[in-house]
Order: C-alpha cells, then structure tokens, then sequence
C-alpha cells in the first residue's frame, strides 16, 4: 500500500484519502473556525478553503504529522490571513481607534484604576464552577469587541504567541501592538465581569 | 532618585506588562516592578488572575457542535471538479 501522501498515490487514492479526512475532521474544524470568527460562513469558507489547498498540497503532507494537525496548521493561516485583511482594510476605512474617553479601559491621569474600570476583588479569579456561563459571556464578549482589537486578540494564538510575527503580519509596531492588546483585554475583562455579575 | 522609585509603576503599566509578557520576556526591572506592584495592588491581582482565567479560556474555545453534512459535501464537490 502507499504511504499517506507520496507522490505515486493515484487519483482515485488521493481522493478516497480525501474523502475519509473531510469526513472525520469538517466538524472539529468548522467548530474551531466558528469560535474565532464573527461569522459562521466565513468560518465555513475558510474551512472550504483549507480543503482545497490541503487538497493541492497533498504531497507535501509529510506521513510523521498527523492529518488532522497538518489541517488545523493550514486553517490557522487561512484565519490569520482572514484577520490580516479585516485589520489593514479596517484600519484603511476609518483608521478605527477607540476612543480615549471608554470608561471601560480608562485609567485615572496617575494611571491607577477609576471607580468605574477597576475589577471586583474576590477570592477566585471569576467563578471557575461556571465554565459555561463564563464561555457564553466570552464569546458575546469577543463579539463585541471592535475589529482590530478582535485581530490582535484572534492573532495571538493563530501565530503561536510570536510577537514578532504577529506585528509584521498586522504591519504595525510593537508599541501599537502592545497597546491594543492591552486595551482588548481589559475591555473583555470588564465587558465578561458585567455580564457575569448581570445574569446572576 | 532612589533605585526603588524605577521599581514604582502603576496601575495602566502593571496590566500592560501583564499582557506583554505572555508574548515576550520582560526585563528585570519590569518584572520587579510588576511583582511589587501586584503585592501592593489588590485591583491589579484580581485583574491579572481574571486575564490568567481568560487567556486559558481563549487557547481552548470551540464552537458548539454543528450539522456539516451539506458543508462536507460542498467541500468534496468543489475538490473533484
């Protein structure tokens, strides 16, 4: 039999091989692409895509990897690159900056909490017995975070927590990169406390 | 000025440092500054435990479960064309 992947795998092999991969990992895929993008045909897009360049690369699909490492490896660039583009054509149409004023991630003029930004002190850290409800506030939450703050969020872990390659990917410096970051987080943060707090 | 006032930092710079150096290394005198910090600054400890919790949260999300049959077999048409 042919190794997964050689070269000399006829095409009825290639697409029989195909076929058992697109059945046993769409459904994981597609769950991790809709966990990181707004919208779910895009997810589903991206995941299409990852099919077919998969499906062009197949000899370069090396036996020591497993498919569905290999398949996650290839969404992970279709959805870095799909954040690549959101951030630079965002960035083009308005130039998106937030607004110094949010109340959410203002810092008092001696750069110690406001009243209002400051998290509430407890002896855990949210309420760890509620994985779900913290999951669904952190998917709303993500949701409403603007597009940039959003790609420097969703980059950090498509690019492997690179630094580096994460500021040349978005084009932009690390001071920048540093700052948005910082500034989605404390937004999530606020945003997932005030839910959490809300629903109780 | 004292050595100990580079050690002094605040609230917006704690946090920052907080996020920075899941990516990259802090110097010395950052991280120094953070440990005080974050040993004088209840806010700053709760805030850098919840983004502890979150980080984790967002390393591991996955979506619900979701019906792909017609997803799979789009994908397979467009592959055998």
């Amino acid at each position: 039999m042919n190794g997964v992947g050689t070269p000399d795998l006829d095409d009825l092999g290639r697409q029989q091989l195909m076929a058992r991969w697109v059945k046993s990992h769409t459904g994981d895929l597609v769950r991790y692409a809709r966990s990181r993008v707004k919208d779910p045909d895009t997810a589903d897009d991206l995941v299409q895509l990852t099919f077919v360049s998969a499906w062009q690369g197949m000899e370069k699909f090396a036996r020591e990897s497993s498919p569905r490492t290999w398949l996650f490896s290839i969404l992970k660039h279709k959805l870095a690159d799909h954040y690549r583009k959101a951030y630079s054509e965002g960035q083009h149409l308005s130039g998106i900056e937030i607004a110094d004023d949010d109340p959410t991630i203002t810092f008092a003029p001696n750069g110690r909490w406001t009243s209002t930004s400051r998290p509430t002190v407890t002896d855990h850290a949210f309420d760890q017995d509620e994985k779900e409800r913290l999951d669904r506030a952190l998917v709303h939450c993500l949701e409403h975070l603007p597009d940039n703050l959003r790609a420097a969020v969703e980059m950090k872990y498509l690019l492997e927590k690179d630094g580096k390659e994460i500021q040349r990917t978005l084009g932009i410096s690390a001071t920048n990169y540093w700052q948005q970051l910082h500034r989605a987080k404390l937004k999530l943060r606020k945003c997932i406390e005030d839910r959490l707090d809300h629903n109780n | 000025m004292a050595f100990t006032s580079y050690l002094m930092i605040h609230c917006r710079k704690a946090t920052e440092l907080g996020e920075r150096r899941e990516l990259e290394p802090l110097t010395f005198v950052e991280q120094a500054g953070l440990w005080f910090h974050t040993r004088m600054c209840k806010y700053c400890k709760a805030y850098l435990a919840q983004s502890e919790v979150i980080d984790e949260h967002l390393q591991e999300r996955l979506g619900p479960p979701v019906d792909t049959e017609a997803l799979e077999a789009r994908i397979l048409s467009g592959i055998e064309r």
